[in-house]
């Protein structure tokens, strides 16, 4: 059982969470949300954190919806990554989505776990966040004053640091629905199976009809504290020939963007640096491979 | 914080009155004596409070019982209701016993559970898939090879 009391609420509507939560923000009471719990359970069974209030999203009808909204798709922030991984409009329209999905933690984890969880933890090594900012998604965010929508690039701010208040609660996030001729691919490094990255990557690649790039975005976990985008040798690459220099361009532009890697027990900072560039390598190529 | 949930738990309606600091593996184990569920790190790593909610596997050590109220919980004991009673081995727990899939036993519970959705969902898995279906589940014992070889024999068994 977790030692620190708190005292939990329920409520129904994202309006409800929302008063809940700046009720105790004004009250000056620690607040946390709670949704998969994947990440913040164990942090209350440590002891690692004790707030006076919990808040469920859980009951709120509807925060798990999935929908086509114009040439966007909108997912619901209590979307599992089961959900995500399986749900076929996804598949379609953005499968580099459901691939990161369908490679994080573990069966029981993805059963439980949230994309809107895993973006108000930000893990420096989650699988979502390099995704969501090479697809320039946006995050819709509600509080007391009102709603507002925030581009995920200037969401992830500093080490497990977002740049959402203590008021506000996530509730959906936008992506495009990539034209069907896009290669994408999200490739991941970890020490073991259902482990979290030691390097994640992602990219999405467009061919023109001469086999020159249209476009390429690459994000990158591993990097850096915050996820790495390669937006100078994204733009200089597009319109030239894709052949192995340019696959070997696009690892060596991922090696120099790691300047600051976060160095953990099983990968100090050379090594991660040199991952980076093997597995930002790997995810180009099958980037290519599915483009047509 | 006392609350009262109502959860339906291997079949059986139950209502009860707990503490809203009480995990989901916790009611379980001390409030329903179904210890079949093993409490191993309460960090979400080792799956050995693996249990199956709304049909799907979770870990009851990541679950407040309270935020689950209104569910439907099926825990070991649940899943082998209907063999025990006829005194047989499920397919599963059979092929266990024959590959010597497990030793002491304190991962199994979980790993049975991570099986039968695996085998739900694939009937014939792949090694990988094997491998990622029970990525979940710790053994301390390290039988992972012996589990493996169990999965893959019911998967040849099962037929179609
Ligand atoms: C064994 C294990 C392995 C894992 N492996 C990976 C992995 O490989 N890759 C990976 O990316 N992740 C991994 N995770 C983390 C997992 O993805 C979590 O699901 C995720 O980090 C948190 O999502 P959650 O829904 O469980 O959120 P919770 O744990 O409920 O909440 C996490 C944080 O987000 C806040 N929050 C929740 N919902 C909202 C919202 N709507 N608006 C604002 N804030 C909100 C909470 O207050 C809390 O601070 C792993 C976890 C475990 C236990
Ligand atoms: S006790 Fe729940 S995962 Fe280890
Ligand atoms: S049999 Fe001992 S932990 Fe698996």
């Amino acid at each position: 059982m977790i030692r620190a009391p708190f005292q939990l609420h329920r409520p129904h509507s994202i309006d409800a969470a929302v008063r809940l939560l700046s009720q105790c923000v004004q009250n000056g009471e620690d607040a946390k949300l709670l949704a998969g719990g994947q990440s913040l359970l164990p942090s209350l069974n440590l002891g690692l954190i004790a707030p006076a209030h919990i808040i469920s999203l859980n009951h709120v009808a509807g925060l798990d919806a999935i929908r086509r909204d114009g040439d966007m798709l909108a997912i619901g922030a209590g979307t599992t990554h089961h959900a995500l991984a399986e749900s076929e409009v996804v598949q379609a329209h953005c499968p580099i989505l459901s691939e990161t999905a369908a490679c994080i933690g573990d069966v029981q984890v993805r059963n439980r776990g949230t994309v809107g969880g895993a973006i108000g933890h930000f893990d420096p090594a989650a699988d979502y966040p390099p995704v969501l900012v090479l697809l320039g998604a946006a995050c819709q965010i509600v509080s007391p004053h009102g709603e507002r929508t925030v581009a995920a690039h200037d969401v992830f701010v500093d080490y497990m640091t977002t740049s959402l208040s203590a008021d506000e609660v996530l509730t959906e996030i936008r992506v495009p629905a990539l034209s069907p001729d896009t290669g994408t691919a999200y490739v991941k490094f970890t020490r073991v199976e259902g482990g979290f990255a030691i390097v994640g990557v992602g990219a999405c690649l467009r061919l023109n009809p001469d086999r020159t790039c249209r476009s390429i975005r690459v994000g990158i976990c591993g990097a850096a504290p915050v996820p790495v985008r390669l937006t100078a040798i994204e733009d200089t690459l597009t319109g030239t020939v894709v052949n192995d220099a340019f696959v070997e361009a696009v690892a060596a532009a991922a090696y120099e963007s790691a300047h600051d890697p976060v160095a953990e027990l099983h990968a100090d900072a050379d090594y991660k640096r040199e991952m980076v560039r093997v597995f930002t390598r790997r995810a180009v190529r099958t980037a290519l491979e599915r483009a047509d | 914080m006392q609350t009262t949930i109502q959860l339906t738990v291997n079949n059986t309606p139950c209502e009860a009155t707990v503490d809203t600091r009480t995990l989901l593996v916790d009611f379980l184990r001390d409030q329903l004596d179904l210890t079949g569920t093993h409490l191993g790190c309460a960090t979400g790593n080792c799956g050995a409070c693996t249990v199956v909610l709304d049909g799907l596997t979770v870990k009851a050590c990541t679950i407040l019982a309270a935020d689950v109220t209104g569910s439907a919980v099926t825990t070991i004991e649940g899943w082998t209701q209907d063999t025990r009673q006829s005194g047989d081995l499920h397919p599963i727990q059979a092929a266990f016993v024959k590959h010597h899939a497990l030793q002491c036993g304190f991962c199994t519970p979980g790993m049975v559970l991570s099986v039968q959705q695996l085998l739900q969902e694939k009937p014939h898995p792949t090694e990988a898939d094997i491998r990622h279906g029970i990525a979940g589940n710790l053994c301390r014992c390290t039988g992972y090879a012996s589990i493996i070889k169990a999965v893959q024999e019911i998967a040849r068994g099962s037929g179609d």
